[in-house]
């Protein structure tokens, strides 16, 4: 039965699976002439603006090749047996999967494509901050659940500290602040009073929600009664490459998602002492 | 501090470490907490006299705070069980939600004879909520997945899955709101004190859970094997335990016990089940868990006092106009307390005394 049920042959099972299910609700659901237009602009088009490019997919046609591909590759799997594809081949079936749910919501209507993939960048900004946050602490073997409340009280704190100096710059670095003060929280229960971390960092998300619940009815709310209003951080568009179509809108016309590009590879840099703190605690409390 | 000794009893020392600890932990958080609302500039005799008014000034209040106990005394056994194995569930949500499910399911659309159907319903509850602990459980002994991050990736699926059931299959389609059901009467919980106090049996079986886990975990060799398996799993590998079958057992039996909070919900009090059901359960059980000093009698006091915070918070807003939200400031600081308990002990001089700690998760790895 092992020698049967390779992973290879499970995956590429599940990817031929998807085919069919792919193929059977196509052909139930849309009219075989439907066309799906993915819309591309220019760098700085506005929506009303003459497009560079309208990518008319007719929709059926367009799954069902994609279906198709999926079924190469199931069999390119299988008889190729290589296992070391087997993940870039689930990918490949997400990737088909979502983008056909794409193409069957815009059926005879259009889209604008690189606009969608902007704002996924955008959206994707905090969790892939909080991932590093999470990385970082994993590697000097701090476990940090809490870095859902320490966005939040954050989040609290900046937009606090924006709106009372109307200057969203005060609100940023009090953001940061204010996130390395209540993470202290953490380091003092668990280092000082030997808390364990998961306990501590659950107090910090029961706390964060208390306190910022509570300074929103007793702060943000009055400050905005009485005329304060949040600014946003300019938006940054990086001369050059924010002109490229599709790629400008994508990575290089946002507010905040560049840092994103400078944590990451920062912390592989400087992660040696750490990485080594959390394999073996005793041997680096000695160095 | 003086070195000198000072003469003291076994039971005095137990009785410190178990309640002292507690209850000072509540009486710091709660002064805090009153400095918090002189900060905000509003008046401390109103915030708190509504709080305990609304939470034990009358009959009715204290039988509303029992029952905003009853689920909070099943869910801090849920973790105290785990707690006692090294197991960390953070999956009483989920399994919460899986365990009302089940219950609302076989109250609504099975008919069975009276007595009978109250018992079916609230066991398949009960098994709902301990198979949804036995996954991670399974996943722990068998894959050495942190039951950390799969139960909490299983309370995602519970909850959107129960939210799914309740809006699309078993949606009461007579009702305007998104609800199943009504359970028939002959599987209702009845209630204790008439409907007007809300007080239903599901109190009463909460009671005695946790004087059944009591004797479980100290009489009985599966007890045994759990508490040993979280002292220290290697010792118990080695004296010929099987660690893994204990691992899942606990699992299930904590999922049991979040299992049954649901089913008494919705089987005593609610009589249906509503989408977004359960407020947050989850890490309040952790604190409850940890409030009771890992004690499964003390899980009952910890729990009407969270019981007492949240039905008296209403009241207090109402009187003083100070956010709800205080309640959740002055509950991580007991946890906090409670949990650090050398800042307790620092504040009011008492000895550290030498008890058998709680071994927790050992970090997210093996």
């Amino acid at each position: 039965m092992q020698t049967l049920f390779t992973r290879e042959r499970i995956i590429a099972m599940i990817g031929m699976l998807t085919a069919v299910a792919l193929w059977l609700l196509v052909q139930q659901s849309v009219p075989g002439d439907a066309i799906s237009t993915l819309r591309i602009p220019y760098a700085y088009g506005a929506p009303q603006d003459a497009p560079l490019v309208d990518i008319m997919l007719p929709t059926a046609l367009t799954i069902y090749t994609l279906a198709g591909l999926l079924v190469v590759g199931a069999v390119y799997l299988i008889v190729a047996k290589r296992v070391d594809r087997a993940a870039t081949y689930m990918g490949g079936v997400i990737a088909v999967v979502i983008f056909s749910i794409l193409l069957t919501a815009i059926v005879n209507d259009r889209t604008d494509i690189v606009d969608m993939l902007g704002r996924m960048v955008r959206l994707a900004t905090p969790i892939a901050l909080g991932a590093i946050a999470g990385i970082l602490c994993e590697r000097s073997g701090v476990v940090n659940i809490a870095v859902e409340g320490i966005m939040l009280f954050a989040a609290c704190v900046g937009f606090i500290a924006a709106l009372a100096f109307a200057n969203p710059w005060m609100g940023l670095i009090v953001a940061i602040l204010a996130g390395g003060a209540i993470v202290m929280v953490h380091a003092v229960l668990s280092l000082h009073y030997k808390t364990d971390q998961i306990i501590s960092g659950t107090v910090i998300n029961i706390l964060a929600v208390g306190v910022t619940g509570y300074l929103r009815t007793s702060v943000i709310l009055p400050l905005q009664t009485t005329g304060g209003r949040g600014a946003s951080l300019p938006q940054f568009n990086i001369p050059l490459l924010g002109d490229i179509p599709v790629i400008g809108p994508m990575f290089f016309q946002h507010r905040v998602s560049y840092v994103v590009g400078v944590a990451h590879p920062s912390h592989w840099r400087t992660s040696a002492r750490r990485r080594y703190d959390g394999h073996q605690r005793q041997p680096a409390t000695l160095l | 501090m003086s070195t000198e000794h000072v003469p003291s009893t076994g039971a005095w020392r137990i009785w410190a470490t178990t309640f002292l600890v507690p209850v000072l932990a509540i009486v710091t958080a709660l002064v805090i907490g009153a400095v918090i609302i002189v900060l905000t500039g509003a008046d401390v005799v109103a915030a708190y006299g509504g709080l305990f008014t609304g939470a034990i000034g009358s009959p009715r209040a204290i039988a509303y705070t029992l029952v905003e106990a009853t689920p909070y005394i099943f869910g801090g056994l849920a973790v105290l069980i785990g707690f006692r194995a090294g197991l960390f569930n953070i999956g009483v949500e989920g399994q919460i939600a899986v365990g009302s499910m089940c219950a609302a399911i076989v109250g609504a659309f099975v008919t069975l004879p009276p007595v009978l159907h109250v018992i079916v319903a609230f066991l398949a509850g009960a098994a709902g909520g301990a198979m949804w602990g036995a996954i991670p459980g399974w996943l722990r002994a068998r894959t050495g997945a942190h039951e950390v991050i799969t139960t909490i990736m299983f309370n995602y699926i519970a909850i959107r899955g129960t939210d799914y059931l309740i809006k699309v299959p078993f949606l009461d389609q007579e009702s305007s709101s998104q609800r199943t059901p009504y359970i028939a009467t002959t599987a209702e919980i009845p209630f204790l004190f008439g409907e007007a106090y809300r007080l239903h049996g599901g109190f009463l079986i909460a009671v005695a859970a946790t004087f059944v886990v009591a004797w479980l975990l100290q009489r009985t060799i599966v007890g045994f094997e759990i508490r040993t398996a979280g002292a220290n799993p290697d010792a118990a590998h080695y004296a010929g335990m099987n660690v893994s079958r204990t691992i899942i057992i606990t699992m299930a039996l904590s999922g049991l016990m979040a299992g049954m909070a649901g089913a008494v919900q919705v089987l005593g009090l609610e009589h249906n089940l509503k989408a977004s059901f359960s407020a947050g359960y989850g890490f309040d059980s952790i604190a409850i868990a940890l409030l009771a000093a890992s004690n499964p009698i003390g899980v009952i006091p910890a729990a009407i006092f969270w019981g007492a915070l949240r039905n008296g918070a209403g009241l207090m807003q109402l009187n003083s106009g100070i956010s709800i939200n205080l309640i959740n400031i002055i509950q991580a600081l007991v946890i906090a307390f409670v949990a650090a308990d050398q800042i307790v002990r620092q504040i009011y001089r008492i000895r550290t005394a030498r008890g058998e700690g709680i071994t927790l998760s050992r970090g997210w790895g093996r």
